[in-house]
Order: structure tokens, then sequence, then C-alpha cells
């Protein structure tokens, strides 16, 4: 029985083209908005994650500032207190990274960079994100007081003329030699080319300034198991020394976390926009559903002197508009995800790494979604088909 | 065309009699104008927020940031360069303003604060006209005022087990100092950043006891120009100099103006970003008015039939097909305009009142463009249907079945 | 021996519209038909003859009264009851045809087989052997539109009789077609009446075709005006 009322909903859908068409193409809209967005949405979220699975999982990092105060501010980390971090248990070993400003001159221009210096016997961490890895010249090691690394872009257009490997600067008037340029670094959403960055090694920054300490500590523990345990001593240690809010303490999860629920309200925010398109496709389908059934009312009133019962009456209907949800959420399915493909793509081709995702999971959303909004849009005019008095339907002209 | 008094009252009493389903198609545009609506009310009431924050801070404004204000360390400025700002020619003054941090200690309860410090005579009377900052209790600092500190009303109630109220001694660094004034609290402070109550003012002669002079440099220096004119000028002369002196982009030297600027810009297109993917609703209402006259179409031919027979010409059931889909189109678009700015007020009510600084605004564009923007669509959806109405063969249409 | 009719009503009334203002369509009716009869309902427009069609053939429910049906009480039965039973007990002929439009001569007289859930792979067969019997092998898998009048209710006579019903009602069979075809369906009536034994009623106000019936019930504002003897009429086994 089912299967002949499916058949049936399914040549009277097939032989009202046109109309049939346009009620589709508002579901085929609805919900290639819906999976489109989904998809994206899910390859931006695995990008992320992706990449951070990659840099290593095991990291504490901590922050001598608290970026909720508002100031930009710094306490100053001791040697005896890296020396503490080290021995907390669970951590495998400490790179701390050491910041400062100064003012590069090469030939007669004059340009304030940013400094980033770290111990570089132990920076493997880093060179995961391409730091220290020249295109021209060789890398800076420990050894080298006065060399130093500059980006790409600070080469080429941060003075009068290209700067090469080998050339000789001055900071703060103090000499250096520029030892390489640094290729683009990889970063979470693609190529990250920083201008005015110049790297150094930590040997150096301790001439170039002396005073200084570091500004963050990276905290590299044996396990990620240990990382919320190790956050947690080092926040109550910390803040005792130093006051409340005085430090800032996150682990490599909680940064995920942070940045996927980002994505995730935003994602959903777009998906409720585009529901809304839905809700219109639905209402499109009602109002389809109800001149299908005002069309057929003599028909109705056929079938039911032939023996059909209002129930009968009433699957065909609701049947006839879960179809064209289902139908109209197939095509629409395909088509979201063409277009997904089409802007990953395009977004690729700019150097950030974007995937749509093809999925079990948003297909059946997709699929699910626009045959429930079919079944319930299709439900009154269908229970209006089946409540029809058959000998009013049979003579209805 | 001329205007046609019969083919509009031909064309209304002809979606009368159709209700249901001219009610539901209507739907469909009441539904995609509203979300278009409300969410270009919102975005647009939200630009006209930021707007007026920047105008109570007047358009004679520079704002002057040592190192861009993004990384982490900046260049520090000495007193020679702050007098070259004071005396660069347009200038009217210049607040130069410290931040520090500090421990403040109270009933032995230690908490990490923000300290903004400037010189109270200089900056005064601007403050408290942009409302930036309030006093509702106590009183501002003074220039000497070397043991008084102001602090937010979040810091006075929230932080400590006892309040922390007026005249009350506190430590900062170990040394010793007086909640002279309560602030009031900001909704949004220009900038963007609410104020946390983790703040406390005080005045540079207090801040010289915690830091030496050698130590201090301005975070942000707030420059007041004579004209809006002198503005551009002298934002210029500062750079010129800092460019010189320190090197490019040391400083980062903005007007107002381009702030506000540039954060419109990015307001701007969010704003159409979002109303894009509220425009694709609106697209699915008009493929339904399209469906609606196909159906209406359909089920009058014989009428239409009739209508040639009686000497309607291929011109006028054009028109009268065209015109009941366009006022499909204007009918829903005024009442979807309607329900769009009734949705952007609530939701702007709703968020003002869980503390977001939402804003709804009602603009002559957005009514106009909203509702030429749907009668368009509604013609459009109409014109395959109405055209295919017009070229019905009068004889075949008699007898359809 | 004495057997109730294949369709007996008792007592039946069908009344529209309240108190003062009530229109009695049918009024206290008793009538029998037994099982193999040819019976032709005949009164003038007005005289209440479709709404006893309607009742008979159960579409209706009296306002008053019992019909029975091959002895069984319809008039106690729920809708999606009676929707079976009618489907399995009567088959109707309507003056307009009344085909599904969008479906072809074969799937017209398959529709009732798939409603009553006779099993699919029987379907056809008997679909195509009844559409043999009218005569239109040739035209199973045309439109209604592609049809004469007279084909299309020959293929309405053969979707009647889908089921194998021991009814068929009619109601103005030949009202729309030419005397030619009229005379072709009115034979194919007459040869289920006699040879298969199919109780027959037709309802009509053309004297040449009621008075092909065997027996003629007139019905008058809504009251059956001919012989009392009909009223208590004893049918054979």
């Amino acid at each position: 029985m089912i299967q002949d009322i499916f058949e049936m909903s399914l040549k009277s859908l097939t032989r009202q083209q046109i109309r049939s068409f346009l009620t589709l193409a508002g579901v085929v809209i609805g919900i290639a908005a819906i999976v489109c967005l989904l998809s994206i949405g899910q390859g931006l979220t695995n990008s992320v994650n992706e990449q951070f699975e990659q840099l290593g999982t095991n990291i504490v990092y901590m922050l001598g500032m608290n970026p909720l105060s508002g100031t930009s501010n710094t306490i100053d980390f001791s040697d005896s207190d890296i020396s503490w971090v080290e021995g907390v248990s669970g951590v495998d070993y400490v790179l701390p990274l050491y910041s400062g400003v100064g003012t590069m001159q090469a030939n007669s221009v004059r340009k304030n960079v940013m400094i980033l210096s770290m111990d570089l016997d132990k920076s493997s961490l880093f060179e995961e994100y391409g730091y220290f890895d020249v295109e021209e010249g060789r890398r800076i090691e420990e050894g080298d007081t006065q060399g130093i690394l500059i980006t790409k872009q600070l080469a080429e257009d941060g003075f009068d003329k290209p700067l090469n490997a080998k050339k000789l600067v001055t900071i703060n008037d103090l000499p250096y030699k520029i030892i390489g340029i640094q290729k683009p670094l990889k970063v979470v959403v693609g190529d990250y080319n920083p201008e005015n960055l110049i790297l150094m090694s930590e040997s150096a920054f301790k001439k170039f300034s002396p005073n200084s300490t570091p500004t963050y500590l990276m905290i590299v523990t044996f396990s990620r198991e240990d990382n919320s345990k190790i956050a947690d001593e080092l926040t109550k240690h910390f803040e005792d020394k130093y006051g409340q809010r005085s430090i800032y303490v996150y682990t490599s999860d909680q940064l995920l976390d942070q940045i996927n629920s980002i994505y995730a309200i935003i994602t959903f925010f777009l998906i409720g926009v585009s529901a809304i398109a839905m809700i219109v496709g639905g209402v499109g389908i009602m109002n389809a559903m109800i001149t299908s059934v005002m069309e057929k009312t003599k028909e109705i009133g056929i079938m039911k002197a032939l023996g059909a019962s209002n129930y009968t009456i009433l699957m065909i209907f609701i049947i006839e508009a879960a179809l064209i949800g289902l139908i109209g959420g197939a095509m629409g399915t395909i088509l979201g995800y063409g277009l997904s493909q089409i802007i990953s793509f395009f977004v690729s081709e700019s150097g950030m790494i974007l995937q749509g995702v093809i999925s079990l999971e948003i297909t059946l959303i997709g699929l699910g979604f626009s045959t429930i909004v079919g079944v319930i849009s299709g439900y009154l005019p269908a229970l209006r088909a089946a409540n029809l008095d058959p000998i009013e339907a049979l003579r209805y002209e | 065309m001329k205007f046609d008094g019969d083919v509009v009252e031909v064309s209304f009493r002809n979606l009368k009699k159709e209700g249901l389903r001219t009610f539901l198609t209507l739907i469909g545009v009441v539904i995609g104008i509203a979300s278009i609506v409300s969410l270009l009310s919102i975005g647009n009431g939200l630009t006209l927020a930021v707007e007026e924050q920047f105008e109570s801070l007047g358009t004679n404004t520079i704002f002057v940031i040592p190192g861009g204000g993004m990384s982490i360390a900046s260049i520090k400025l000495n007193q020679i360069d702050l007098d070259t700002i004071d005396n660069t020619s347009g200038v009217e003054r210049s607040i130069p303003i410290y931040s520090k941090s500090g421990i403040l200690e109270y009933n032995q309860e230690k908490v990490n604060v923000s300290i903004n410090a400037v010189d109270p005579k200089k900056a005064e009377d601007i403050f408290q006209s942009t409302g930036f900052m309030e006093v509702t209790e106590g009183r501002m600092m003074e220039k000497n005022d070397s043991q008084g500190i102001l602090i937010g009303t979040t810091l006075s109630t929230d932080f400590f087990k006892r309040d922390l109220s007026l005249k009350k001694q506190v430590l900062i660094n170990g040394l010793s100092f007086n909640v002279v004034g309560i602030l009031k609290p900001q909704g949004t402070s220009f900038g963007g950043a609410p104020n946390m109550g983790g703040s406390i003012y005080m005045s540079l002669e207090a801040l010289k006891r915690l830091y030496s002079e050698s130590n201090l440099s301005p975070s942000i220096i707030f420059v007041k120009t004579y004209t809006a004119d002198d503005a551009k000028y002298s934002a210029d002369s500062i750079k010129d100099y800092f460019n010189d002196k320190y090197g490019e982009d040391s400083v980062r030297v903005s007007s107002s103006e381009d702030l506000l600027n540039q954060i419109k810009t990015i307001l701007d297109l969010l704003t159409l970003f979002i109303t894009g993917v509220g425009a694709i609703s609106l697209l699915v209402g008009g493929i339904g008015i399209m469906n609606s006259m196909v159906t209406s179409v359909m089920e009058r031919t014989r009428e239409i039939g009739l209508m040639k027979a009686l000497g309607a010409s291929d011109d006028k059931i054009k028109s009268i097909f065209l015109l009941e889909s366009a006022l499909i189109g204007g009918i829903g678009g005024i009442i979807g305009i309607i329900i769009g700015y009734l949705m952007s007020f609530t939701i702007a009510f709703i968020g003002q009142s869980l503390g977001y600084a939402l804003e709804a605004s009602m603009g002559i564009e957005i009514t106009i463009g909203a509702l030429i923007f749907s009668m368009i669509i509604g013609s459009l959806s109409g014109v395959v249907p109405a055209i295919n109405a017009a070229n019905l063969d009068p004889v075949v249409a008699l007898r359809y079945e | 021996m004495v057997k109730e009719g294949v369709i007996a009503l008792r007592g039946v009334s069908k009344i529209y519209g309240v108190g003062e203002i009530e229109i009695k369509a049918l009024d206290d009716i008793d009538l029998s038909i037994c099982a193999g009869e040819y019976v032709s309902i005949m009164g003038p427009s007005g005289s209440g003859k479709t709404t006893l069609l309607d009742v008979i053939t159960t579409m209706m429910k009296p306002t008053k009264g019992d019909v029975f049906i091959e002895g069984v009480n319809t008039t106690k039965m729920s809708n999606a009851e009676l929707a079976a039973f009618r489907g399995k007990k009567i088959g109707f002929i309507f003056q307009t045809f009344n085909l599904l439009p969008k479906l072809t001569a074969l799937e017209n007289v398959m529709t009732p087989l798939w409603i009553n859930n006779v099993p699919r792979e029987e379907r056809e067969g008997i679909a195509k052997k009844l559409l043999k019997e009218v005569g239109l092998e040739n035209r199973m898998n045309n439109r209604p539109n592609q049809l004469s009048g007279g084909q299309k209710q020959r293929v309405a006579i053969a979707r009647a009789l889908a089921m194998d019903p021991k009814i068929i009602v009619a109601d103005e069979p030949t009202g729309n077609l030419d005397s030619k075809s009229g005379k072709h369906v009115m034979d194919i009536l007459h040869n289920l009446h006699k040879i298969h034994k199919v109780t027959v009623i037709i309802v009509t106000h053309d004297e040449s075709i009621g008075k092909l019936a065997n027996r003629r019930v007139l019905i008058r504002d809504g009251k059956i005006v001919n012989s009392k003897s009909d009223n208590k009429l004893v049918c054979q086994i």
C-alpha cells in the first residue's frame, strides 16, 4: 500500500512539471545555502584542528600579563621563576620568548622594527611554524650574537632598496649583519608574512637589551593529559607571587576550544539566517500543496468512492510534500557541496587552507531537514484533503 | 503604457479571490523582506552608535599610539617627544596617558590592577565631557594629588571580600594610597573594549611614586587640535617627526576620522555579507511568487480566453498579471518592512538589557530601498507567466479543460 | 425461503436544516433490492433520487434509519470501515466518467485494486482482462484525454468491476454519450446482470433507459411512490 501511495505521489509530481520545478527550486536554494555553510564551517574547524594536532598538543602557554586587564604591561619573569617552572612535575622543558622594539637603519632609511628572540637550541617547536627557515643566506644559531634574520617583506619593501643576506645594518645604532631572509611563515589560516619582524638568538638579544626579561613562556610538557594540571599549578604559584590576574596561562586545548567555539557561533548564526530561507521554501511547499489538493478535489472524491480511506488520502498528500522536500533536499545538498568546493578552491588559491567537508552527517542534516519541512508544510493541506466530504468532492466543479 | 485604473481594480480583485494562496505567497515575501530589513537595521544602528561615540570625542582629535598598539613591545617616548607633539602647529593640547600595572593590596587581599595615569589639569574637562570618566562618588583627581586614586565600580564592589569604598586606604606595590573617587561603569568605551573594573586612575605625580620617571612612557597620546582641518595636517607633522627620529612605523597616528572609517568599513562589510545571506530567503520568496503566478495563469486560462474574445489586448492581459505579481511584492514588502523594524528594535532591546551594545535604526534608505526591491522582485517573478498569459490563443484558451 | 435483500433501507430519512426550515430530501424510506435484480431509480429533478443513490452507496449517512448491504448494517460503521467495505462491495459508474485524468486506462482500472490491497502481482492481469472484456485492450495505455466518451465510460465500467463487486450503481451512465455509445454501454450493463448475476442499479431521468430495467422504483419529494409490494419484497436465495 505504501509503495502504491509512493508511486502515486511521484507520478503526480512528475506530471506537474513547471509548478513542481518552482516549488523544488525554493527548497533547493534553501538547503544549498545550509549545506554549503555547514560544509565550509566544518572545513574551517578541521583545518584549525589539524594544524593544532600537527604543531603539538602538549604545550602550555604562559603570558606575563593578563589580556583582560587592559594594559600592555608585563610581569618580568626572573631566572628563578623559569627554573621553578622547569622543576614542575610533567614539564619537559621551557622555552622563553623575548620581544622588543628597535630602530633599524639600512642605508639611510630608519624603520621601527619588532624583535623576536629565543634560545635557538630549543626552538624546534617554532620551526614547525616555519620560523628560522630561510630562502636566502643561512639559518642563525646561538653563536650568532650579531646576526639577524629578517622577514621577506621587510627585505623587499621595508627600505628604499631591497636588502640581501650579508648586508650590514644597525639596530638602535648597534651593528648587525643580516644572515638570512625568513621564508613566509605558516600559521593556522595560511601563509603569514609579518612586516617588520626580526629574529635573533637569545644570546644576541641579551646583548641587545641586557636587562630585559621574557614576555612569554612556552612550556612543553611530556604528555597532553598533564596540561591542565600543570596550568593550574603555574597559575597558583604565580598568582601567589605576583597577584591575581597577573599572568595568563592557557593550554593548547583551551586555545583550540576557543577558536572552535568562535567558528561554531559564526556558523550557527549564518545557518540560522539561511534557515529562514528554508522556512520560506516550506511556505512555498504548503502553497503548492494547497493548490494541488484543490485541483485534485474531484479525484479525491473518486478515490474515496473506490474505497480509499481518509488515512490513505492523507498519506498520499503528505508523501507528495515529503517527496518535494526530499528531492529538493537531495538536489540542494549536491548544489551546496558543489558551491562549497568552488569556494574552497578559490580560497585555497589565495593562500588560506580550506577544504569544504563532504560528510554523512551534513548530508543527513540537509536531507532530513528538507524532508521534515516538507512533511510539516504539507500536513495541513493533506488533512484538508483527507477530510473532504466525498460527495461534495465528487461533484466539485 | 498608460496607467489603467481598471487593470489595478481587476488585479486587486483577483488577488483577493485567491485568498489563501495569495496569503501564503505574501508570507514568503514578508519573511524575506523582514529578515533583510532587520539585519540592515541592526547593522546600520551599530554603525551609527559607533559614529556617535566618535563624535562626542570631536573630529578634531588625533590618537598617537607608539608601536601601533598591536605588538607586545613598543618604543619609549621621552619628554622631548611629548613636547614636540604638544608644540606641533595646530595642536591645542596633548594628553599623554600612561599605563602600568601594579599589585593592589586591600585588607590583605592582593589583586593585579592596571594603572592609568594622566596629568589631571590637562585631562579633566575633556574626559568629563565625553563621558569617558564620570565620577559617581567622591571627586576627580587633582594635579598635586599624589595619594589619591580613582577606582571603577566593579573594583569597588566585586573584587574584595569587603567593599573598597571612599577614603579607604590601599597599598600599591607596597606604597599607600587612598580612594578619592569612584567612577561610573561604562557600556562601551571608545576603542570598543568595555571598561573592566580592574583599572585604577591616578595623577601622573602619583604614578611617579611607583615608577621612576625614566621608566615611564605613555601608551597612548590623545591630541586635540583647534579644528578638524588641523587634525589632518598635525597628524602628518607628528608622523614625520617620529619617522625621522625612530624610524618608519614607530608610532601609529590616526585621526578619529581614520579610526572611525576603519571601523565603519568592517561593520559595513559584515552587514552586507549577512544581509546577503538573508537575501537568499527573499530569492526563495520570489520563486514562490512565480509559482503562484504560473498556477494563477493556468487556472484562469478560460477567463483569459474570454477576456480576449471580449476585446482585451495582449498588453492589457500582460499588465494585469504583471501588476498582480508586483502588488504581491509591494504589499509583502510593506508588511515585511514593518515586521522587520519591529524585530530589529526588539532584538536591540533584548541585547541592550543583556549588556551588549546593540542598536537598531530606521532609515529612509532602508525603507524605500526594501520597498522598491520587493516590487522589483515581484514584477520580475511575474514576467514569464504574464507573457505566457498574454500569448495564449483565445480559441484554445476558451476550450481549456 | 425469505431473505433480506442484498440492499435494504429501513426507515431512512435525510433531513437538512433545523427546526422550521427543515428539508426532507428522503422521507422515511423502506426499500429492498434483491440480489441479481436490475433496478432503475427514476424521478423528476429535485425528487431526491441523487440523495437516495448517495445513501444506497454509503457515500452519505442517513439522518435516521439503517442501511443494510449484504446483511451488514453500514450505518453503524466508522468511516474507515465503510471505505474498505464500499471498495469491495460496490462498483460506481458516473455520468461524467470520473476517470483519474493523469493515469492511463490500465492504471485507472488498477486504482481500486491497490486501494483495496489486492496483491501486486495479480493487479495487472485482472485489469487487462477487464479491459479486454469491454473491448479496449488496444487502448490500455491511453489517457482519458485520448479517449472518446464511449471509450471512457467503458474504462469506467472495467474499473467498477475490478473488485468483483456484487452491486453496480450507475448514475446517468449514458448522459454524456451519443446514442450509439449509449446503447453499447447499456448492453454491457445488461450482460453483467444477465450473465454474471450482478445487481445493477441505475439512476436516471431518461424514460428510454429506465424502462430497460426489470423493476422501476419511482421517487418523488423524497418518498417512494410506486407499488407497495416492493417495500416488503421477498427475495429468493
